[in-house]
């Protein structure tokens, strides 16, 4: 029997434990940070975590915050873990807040990936996920993959990466998650459902923004013609086209949170792939918000440095 | 003085612009501000900090203009522009770092103790100026503060103090130790200048002052060099030193004009214009450019014949030459709306880009692709009328590039993503037709190269296209190569390619045989050309070598179309050197390789000629390319361009609309009316114009009723062959339409909604949508309004050119085959009324309607239209009446029938109300408010969904308000009021053919608002950068929709059976519209102004004729050519025209 890797530092001190790779992301470390706080409902990240660190060869790090040093056994109890669940599983206990200490080591250790749940211990009434899950997602460098406990049948069937949803708004800025997910996607084999949403509001007034054709005076020529643009157009952010992944267009038309879910319960997404800008108050990102909240699969927040004023409100 | 306009005015300060800093400027401050007003820029370049100038000028300039203002300040370091309300911003400023700073004092400090110790004498270094420490080489009382005028005085005191010191060299000798110590002391780009008084060190001079104006207010706004006036008054050496207004002669205002109202005593550097005088002679200049643009607005203009003059903006060799004599005038070149400028490269937009800037000529079109390898990049060439056949239909042809050049440093190929771009625009010269592309780039080695290509399809040959390309290894000396390729591997189809065996020899077995299997591959067919030997014009020092042999490529499309390209290069050089010279090939190209060690700053050339033909010109096109390719070498590159730049002027002449004061609808209307030039061709009547004509691969090539009804009117007013060409096109198919009409049960000719060569239907039956949605299509089986446009523009074109032989031999045949078939297609109701059932109008929203308004008042037309072509024939040409009713079977009574058809049409006309139900039960559908989904990044149907908008009244286009415009005194004034009030509100705009004839009937029911809104959407459908649907091509219909718009609605052109009318309602922002019309063998010139509100009428050529001013032709009078006539409003009434003297 293997017993877990355990470690117990201070966030500050990192531990390369696996050398860099520049992929799925350039200049990460195959590591996956979960961060643990002992609830039933925080342990549902591990099933999706496990799937992540297969198929990207990546280690899984448990975290978990403490006011000061404890034993294994007192981790181990504190985290809600039995032995026989932490094989191939770093233990990591850090000193600190949780938030500040969880995001400070996956900087620090330049993580690949955080995966967590939306709930655990702390109530989070009238909030799109936990409080520690929000100043997470806020303060993290790299991406955050969202787990709702409630969809756990999702999370028991999920054992291969089939398809991945990318809802795009048309604008330039944001194929800088495309290249990201698109590896992601090919890591696990998966096909990529690009999605767009067409909706009323205002154009993003970006230059090179390609939103659903404002004339179509044919529509046997005009949206296919779209359709291959939008494709090819967004394709630029890998440097090739065409796309290395399957990938399909889709359009729809709507609220974009709600066509986003109904879109990933009809095709039944593994994954769900958003842009992420780094605001979660109540003026900033509707959409984010929305398809967290609601999700039928994880959702991974990619995060880009896009000015809003640029962009529709996703 | 300088005889043309400048866009932007720079100048130096202090003696240049006023005496000296206690001068009151209001005299020159007065003139520089109604040159701001004017629109120009005005950019004031001065030593000294921003706010003596401030006090001095900025200050007390104030308003909207004054964001046209920069003052650049402080020699260089910084920039100052003014916000919307006049307040200064600093926009720029260059920030010295702490290293900087301290090596400028430690310098500084260095001489002055070497100075002091040599000399003895006190030294004093200024420290605090931006960026710059001051050596003050005199620091005495008497020279505290010397004038400019006593220049001559203070040089020799300062000689005579250093030389009694010891310093037997002077201020030289500073000057040289000052230079030296910057450099022992490691700064780099130190810039070193002197005012005798003293010896200045800074990180900055007047040169980056002028760098940052070239790159951020020329080139930000798409003026050209040329059109950049710079004024100084120490442009000549003073004391042996370079004056300091040389300083501002950098590389990157190669073309702009440069002169000096200072006295010079020593002469002014080459290509500057010593004009002398002062501040004095500066306010003149500036005088007689506030003039020449008043003038400027109210002449009519019709395009220089300056073919071979440089295009602005871009850098050539030419524009290099010519700089030192570039004034001279050229009244239109100082308008930026004569060129499109891509001055940045955004990878998301390149097949965009490549649409807008597109260079056709009706027979070959190549979209304005670069050859970098830039991951979206999609160049393609089409030939017109050249299709392939896939399994969704036919497709125009890709044809096999022909302008690819690739360039290799040291074999490393220059591309995009293997290094730096330093620099990347594209222009499109509209007014001749050609592209250019500058690239300036730097390998990973650092070697940076200036490429510059020039691309013409040509307008004077049509089958003769060229590509050349300046490269210059701009900071390096290597081995270069350009390969001058033609590519098939873009190509569709069948391909293969080979080398001629002798000079114009080809292998007639191996080319152009429809019945061949192309050559794609196995053994080469290359053989390595051989160079032609070089020779030196005679007083010339250049190297020319012009390769023997051809390269060819061949490509197979559909049926037995065959496309053969020929290409020929030359390399030259300057001096005489070796170049290697040899064929290369890959499995789906050829090229021809071009090799030599390049120098240092030395500009290398290479042309590449190329001739096209197709088996649509004969048996075997490669007999055509081996005739026609030696005779474009003969020519030479420089000479096509100029016959190419000779035929775009000759267009242009009648085809030019000049607006005052709006300058994105006058881009946009040029824009316009270039690409439908492009698209035209007057000598060809098999091929019609498609939807993207020759500027992208979507709509495939096929045509619509776009061409009659949104672009004929533009070709009938201003180039009558080419509209005659189309509409021969749709009688040359008319056979096709005979057939569609019958295989549905009717009579007559129903033309097809989409067609290509043949005439034959080629409209799909499904597409499948980005919603996974599969949806039949069919408009090709019910949109038969095509018929009657087709019909509309025959009796159009008839009307306004008279052309008697067109109508008479083609257009009668057209007209009665349309009025048949519609009489067949009618059904006689119970009402006793006839009614088209099961149809589609321009409203596709809706689709199997009864009584589509536009359909059935377009048919009602036709078939009207049809008995009066009975009854001409039978009165003018009997014979002719006897032949075709022979042919077609028609008789007399067939066409009175018609007739009565027309009479007794439906129309859904409530008289009460004057609105006409755009269908049955129209009135009955959801009235849903459009202003709830506004603004919105999709059409309607996509937001409600296609079933929910067919229940409700939105439509998609104008349906009934398109029947206003083109039958427009059919209808009762408060008929056309009513009813766009009613359907305006209603049109969610799904199509581009929309917008555009909203703005024409709202500026001829005199609203001007709306006009202006909808003008202005219509001109954004391409130009807006935040639309992405130009990828796959332009929009011609929209284009003709605008040019509809500006001409008949906003000049209120009305053509009437006596001749033209005009009621003009120009935008609030307008002072005047001109533009060139035509009607039956005359040209006109027209120009509409606002204030007074005046119409003037010139007659250039042709009998007399009449014309009518206000609504319903009021006033009339004869016009006689080389004579004007003006129609003034006045109190709200015409008054009677009056001849004026031009």
């Amino acid at each position: 029997m293997t017993g877990p890797a355990r470690r117990s530092r201070r966030a500050g001190s990192p531990a390369i434990i696996t050398p860099r790779d520049a992929s799925p992301w350039s200049g990460r470390t195959r590591l996956i940070v979960v961060p643990l706080d002992g609830s039933t409902e925080a342990k549902d990240a591990l099933p999706v975590a496990r799937l992540v660190a297969r198929i990207a060869r990546a280690a899984i790090h448990v975290v978990h915050a403490v006011d000061q040093s404890v034993t294994e056994e007192d981790l181990l109890r504190r985290i809600n873990l039995r032995r026989g669940e932490t094989h191939g599983l770093v233990i990591d206990q850090l000193v600190g807040t949780a938030a500040g200490a969880i995001a400070r080591f996956a900087r620090e250790t330049c993580a690949m990936l955080i995966v967590m749940t939306t709930r655990g211990k702390t109530a989070y009434q009238g909030r799109t996920v936990r409080p520690v899950a929000e100043e997470v997602i806020q303060t993290a460098a790299c991406p955050v993959l969202l787990v709702r406990p409630e969809i756990d049948r999702k999370i028991a069937s999920l054992t291969e990466l089939h398809r991945l949803l990318l809802p795009l708004d048309g604008a330039p800025s944001s194929a800088a998650v495309i290249g990201p997910a698109l590896e992601f996607a090919a890591l696990g084999g998966a096909e990529v459902d690009i999605l767009y949403v067409a909706t009323h509001g205002p154009r993003p007034s970006e230059p090179g923004t390609l939103t659903a054709p404002v004339y179509v005076d044919q529509p046997q020529y005009e949206w296919p013609s779209w359709a291959r643009e939008f494709v090819a157009r967004f394709g630029t952010s890998l440097g090739s086209y065409p796309l290395p992944t399957p990938t399909r267009l889709f359009v729809r038309r709507g609220d974009p949170a709600t066509e986003i879910l109904r879109f990933a319960s009809e095709h039944d997404s593994d994954v769900i792939v958003l842009e992420w800008r780094g605001r979660m108050d109540a003026a900033h990102a509707k959409v984010v918000k929305g398809v967290v909240t609601g999700a039928p699969c994880p959702v991974m927040l990619l995060r880009t440095a896009r000015d809003d004023d640029q962009a529709t409100e996703t | 003085m300088l005889g043309r306009p400048f866009k932007i005015i720079a100048f130096d300060w202090d003696g240049t612009a006023v005496v000296d800093r206690q001068e009151d400027a209001t005299p020159v401050r007065e003139r520089l501000d109604r040159v701001l007003e004017r629109g120009d820029y005005v950019v004031v370049i001065t030593g000294t900090n921003f706010p003596n100038v401030d006090r001095q000028l900025s200050s007390r300039i104030v308003g909207p203009h004054k964001q046209r203002l920069f003052v650049c300040a402080n020699r260089g370091s910084e920039v100052y522009g003014f916000d919307a309300d006049s307040r200064p911003v600093l926009i720029w400023k260059r920030v010295a770092t702490p290293r900087e700073n301290r090596l400028l004092t430690g310098i500084a400090e260095a001489v002055r103790q070497t100075v002091e110790r040599r000399t003895g004498l006190p030294i004093r270094v200024i420290r605090n100026r931006l960026n710059r420490r001051k050596i003050d080489v005199i620091p005495v009382p008497e020279w505290a503060n010397p004038a400019k005028s006593e220049i001559g005085a203070l040089l020799t005191a300062v000689e005579r103090r250093l030389a009694g010191g010891g310093l037997s060299a002077g201020l030289h000798e500073v000057f040289d130790l000052t230079v030296q110590v910057a450099r022992e002391k490691g700064l780099p780009d130190v810039r070193v200048t002197t005012d005798v008084k003293h010896v200045e060190v800074g990180l900055t001079d007047k040169g980056d002052s002028i760098d940052w104006m070239m790159r951020h207010v020329a080139a930000a706004h798409g003026i050209a060099a040329r059109d950049v006036l710079i004024g100084g008054d120490e442009f000549g050496p003073i004391a042996g030193f370079e004056g300091s207004d040389a300083r501002m002669m950098v590389p990157v205002a190669h073309g702009a004009v440069f002169v000096s109202v200072g006295p010079e005593p020593n002469g002014v550097p080459s290509g500057v214009l010593h004009l002398g005088g002062g501040p004095t002679c500066f306010r003149s200049l500036l005088d007689e450019q506030v003039a020449l643009r008043q003038r400027g607005h109210t002449d009519f203009r019709s395009p220089p014949d300056h073919p071979g003059s440089p295009s602005p903006g871009l850098w050539t060799p030419e524009v290099e030459a010519a700089s030192a004599q570039a004034v001279r005038p050229d009244p239109l070149s100082s308008e930026p709306g004569w060129f499109l400028l891509e001055d940045h490269y955004q990878p998301a937009r390149e097949r965009e880009v490549e649409s807008l800037f597109a260079i056709a000529n009706g027979y070959v079109g190549t979209r304005g692709s670069v050859h970098e390898h830039a991951p979206l990049a999609e160049p393609a060439t089409f030939v017109a009328g050249i299709y392939t056949q896939r399994s969704s239909g036919q497709d125009l042809v890709v044809a096999p590039d022909w302008a690819e050049f690739r360039i290799f440093v040291e074999d490393e190929e220059v591309r995009l993503d293997r290094g730096e771009t330093r620099e990347h625009r594209r222009l499109l010269d509209m007014r001749r037709g050609l592209f250019e592309h500058t690239w300036r780039f730097a390998d990973a080695a650092g070697r940076v190269t200036r490429l510059w290509f020039r691309r013409l399809v040509s307008l004077a040959d049509r089958h003769a296209l060229v590509e050349t390309v300046f490269l210059t290894p701009e900071n390096y000396s290597a081995r270069i190569a350009v390969e001058s390729v033609l590519d098939g591997s873009v190509a569709d189809a069948a391909f293969a390619h080979y080398v001629a065996e002798g000079p114009n020899q080809y292998p007639a077995s191996s080319l152009g045989r429809s019945s061949e299997t192309p050559r794609t591959g196995g053994p080469t067919l290359i053989e390595v050309g051989k160079v032609g030997e070089g020779h030196e014009p005679p007083g010339s020092a250049t190297t020319i070598v012009q390769s023997e042999r051809s390269i060819v490529a061949v490509q197979h499309a559909v049926g037995d179309a065959v496309l053969v390209f020929g290409a020929r290069s030359a390399f030259r050089a300057p001096g005489s050197i070796d170049v290697d010279h040899r064929v290369v090939e890959g499995d789906r190209w050829v090229g021809e390789r071009w090799e030599w060690d390049a120098e240092i700053g030395v500009t290398y050339r290479v042309d590449k000629l190329v001739s096209v033909y197709t088996s649509r010109d004969g048996a075997n096109p490669s007999d055509l390319v081996e005739a026609h390719l030696p005779t474009l070498v003969a020519r030479g590159a420089d000479r096509l361009i100029e016959e190419h730049a000779a035929a775009w002027a000759d267009r242009w002449k009648s085809a030019s609309v000049e607006i005052g004061a709006d300058d994105d609808i006058q881009r946009a209307i040029r824009f316009a009316a270039y690409h439908l030039i492009a698209v035209s061709n007057p000598v060809d009547e098999r091929v019609s114009i498609g939807a993207r004509g020759l500027s992208g691969a979507a709509y495939k090539g096929h045509v619509f009723w776009d061409t009659e009804i949104y672009m004929l009117p533009y070709f009938t007013h201003t180039h009558p062959p080419s509209a005659r060409a189309l509409l021969m096109y749709r009688y040359r198919t008319l056979p096709g339409a005979r057939q569609k009409a019958q295989a549905l049960g009717f009579r007559g000719a129903l033309y097809p909604w989409e067609s290509t060569d043949s005439g034959d239907e080629a409209s799909p039956s499904w597409v499948v949508l980005p919603d996974g949605e599969m949806i039949r299509i069919v408009t090709g089986d019910l949109e038969h309004h095509i018929s009657a446009d087709v019909a509309y523009g025959v009796w159009q074109y008839w009307r306004a050119t008279g052309d008697d032989s067109f109508f008479r031999e083609a257009g009668a045949e057209i007209l009665l085959e349309t009025a048949r078939f519609w009489a067949s297609r009618v059904r006689l109701g119970d009402d006793n009324y006839y009614h088209i059932e099961k149809i589609i109008g321009p409203d596709e929203y809706h689709e199997s309607v009864d009584d589509d308004a536009y359909t059935n008042a377009m048919a009602c037309w036709n078939l009207k239209r049809g008995a009066d072509t009975v009854q001409t024939l039978r009165e003018r040409w009997p014979d002719r009446w006897r032949a075709l009713a022979d042919q077609i079977e028609i008789a007399v009574e067939e066409a009175d029938g018609w007739h009565t058809v027309a009479e007794k049409m439906h129309t859904g006309l409530d008289p009460t109300t004057g609105l006409i139900e755009q269908f049955r039960g129209y009135f009955h559908l959801d009235d849903i408010d459009l202003s709830a989904y506004e603004p919105r990044t999709a059409p309607i149907d996509l937001i409600l969904g296609r079933e929910r908008v067919a229940r409700s009244q939105i439509i998609k286009q104008p349906d009934v308000v398109l029947l206003m415009h083109l039958l427009w005194d059919s209808f009762a004034p408060e008929v056309r009021i009513a009813n766009f009030r009613y359907y305006e509100p209603r049109c969610a705009h799904g199509s581009s053919l929309s917008p555009s004839i909203h703005a024409l009937v709202a500026a001829g029911l005199r609203d001007q608002t709306l006009a202006e809104r909808y003008l202005r959407q219509s001109a954004e459908i391409d130009l807006a950068n935040n639309m992405g649907n130009a990828a796959g091509g332009v929009h011609l219909a929209a284009m003709g929709g605008l040019w509809q718009a500006t001409i008949f609605g906003l000049a209120g052109m009305r053509r009437r059976n006596d001749g033209l009318a005009f009621d003009p309602c120009l935008l609030p922002s307008w002072r005047s519209l001109g533009f060139a019309a035509q009607w039956r063998n005359r040209v006109l010139q027209v120009l509409v102004s606002a204030e007074p509100p005046t119409v003037d009428v010139r007659l250039e050529r042709g009998e007399p004729m009449s014309v009518f001013a206000g609504e319903n032709g009021a006033r009339r009078t004869m016009v006689e050519a080389g004579r004007t006539y003006r129609a003034e409003r006045k109190d709200g009434l015409w008054r009677a025209w009056r001849e004026v003297v031009r």
